[in-house]
């Protein structure tokens, strides 16, 4: 149930970053990287801005994608370490 | 243990951190390269969420109308809106330029019903020289001797043949047709003769001072302005010296004419002489305010002339 969840998240942030509401999409994203990681986003980033043609020029997305999964790989082990003791506490 | 599988964690997440940026850098030099591999790519990966979409976007579907966004249909609403708005305004535009036309027509005496408005529908060289032909007749109320005028008080012509539906008009500058001018500015009465071509002469004795310019009026019509001199031919071995007036507009160039529904009556003697001291007076007449400001002017260049020191 929960890998369909995180596909139809998948999905969904697809559509919306293809449709432009990118506060939306953002949303999602966040959502995404809590749930599975930043990683799977990078291949879908490279998939929009080829989709838009930004190779042409630069590639904004991607660019940010890949800054979020760093900053992710950051915060994401402390924010979980942060949970499970929380978690084993109570 | 614990210490340790935290470090081993670390590490690990570190070095799968640092593989996967390097992969995703490789990635990102190779697609900046072959930007139109990635974007075939792309567009092949993506083609089921584009054609969802399009679907959604496009389709006249029950589901897709359903659920299309609120932002659209609110677009959609400020966009009729906008519509309405521009097509008040154009409503309000021709209201305006009826009220304004009314108000033109009724400045202009267009609606004293005096005058009919005729289209000329043959002109020369489809007819002989200098006639018209409109397209009112007997049936609009015109008749025959009434004056012509391509303006409100330019004269051209008089009517000189009717039918139900049509009329000819004989310009004053047919050959032949001869009428009475009154000459302002040197202030004479004439014959004046068609001379044919949408030209007409006035001819008067040697020594009056004729000149380019003068107007020429037809005192038989009120109003009857025919046009100015145009060109002088004076000859002092000739008796007579003549002025040369043409039509105010070619007569290739008449589309519309006024015809009068008053036909011209004979006038008296003194009727004419009446209508000439009218034009006389009009011609004297000067604007005051010119008079004040030459007058001002004579009065301060006299008084620097008496005030000039004497050496």
């Amino acid at each position: 149930m929960s890998t369909f969840v995180d596909i139809v998240i998948y999905l969904l942030l697809a559509t919306l970053a293809m449709q432009n509401h990118l506060f939306l999409a953002f949303i999602l994203v966040v959502l995404f990287t809590f749930r599975r990681g930043a990683v799977a986003l990078i291949p879908l980033a490279f998939a929009i801005d080829g989709y838009f043609g930004a190779f042409q020029s630069v590639p904004v997305l991607t660019l940010f994608i890949i800054a979020w999964y760093t900053l992710s790989e950051f915060v994401r082990p402390q924010l979980l370490m942060q949970y499970k003791a929380y978690g084993e506490t109570a | 243990m614990k210490l340790h599988s935290r470090h081993n964690f670390k590490s690990n997440s570190r070095q799968r951190l640092l593989r996967v940026l390097l992969i995703a850098i490789v990635f990102l030099v190779a697609a900046l390269l072959l930007p139109t591999i990635f974007a075939t790519a792309g567009r092949i990966v993506l083609y089921p969420i584009h054609a969802t979409n399009e679907w959604f976007r496009n389709s006249q579907a029950r589901l897709p109308m359903y659920l299309k966004s609120q932002d659209e249909l609110i677009d959609k609403i400020s966009k009729l809106e906008n519509e309405l708005a521009v097509a008040a305004g154009t409503d309000l535009t021709q209201q305006r330029l009826y009220e304004e036309n009314n108000w033109l027509r009724q400045l202009l005496g267009a609606d004293t019903n005096s005058r009919v408005a005729a289209a000329v529908i043959a002109r020369p060289n489809q007819l002989p020289y200098d006639m018209l032909q409109i397209d009112k007749g007997e049936n609009d109320g015109i008749k025959v001797g009434a004056p012509v005028y391509i303006g409100v008080d330019n004269v051209i012509g008089v009517v000189t043949h009717i039918t139900p539906t049509y009329s000819f008009v004989e310009l004053f500058t047919t050959p032949g047709f001869t009428t009475t001018a009154f000459i302002s500015g040197a202030d004479v009465v004439a014959t004046m003769e068609g001379y044919g071509s949408g030209v007409a002469r006035v001819s008067v004795p040697q020594g009056i001072p004729l000149s380019v310019g003068n107007l020429v009026h037809v005192p038989g019509i009120d109003p009857g302005v025919f046009g100015r001199i145009e060109y002088l031919e004076n000859r002092p071995s000739q008796p007579e010296q003549y002025g040369y007036i043409v039509l105010p507009k070619p007569v290739s160039g008449i589309h519309y004419v006024a015809v009068a529904k008053d036909v011209v009556v004979p006038s008296t003697p003194e009727v004419v002489e009446e209508r000439i001291k009218k034009i006389i007076a009009e011609a004297v007449m000067i604007d005051t305010r010119t008079l004040n400001l030459a007058s001002t002017t004579i009065a301060s260049t006299s008084t620097a002339t008496t005030t000039k020191p004497t050496p």
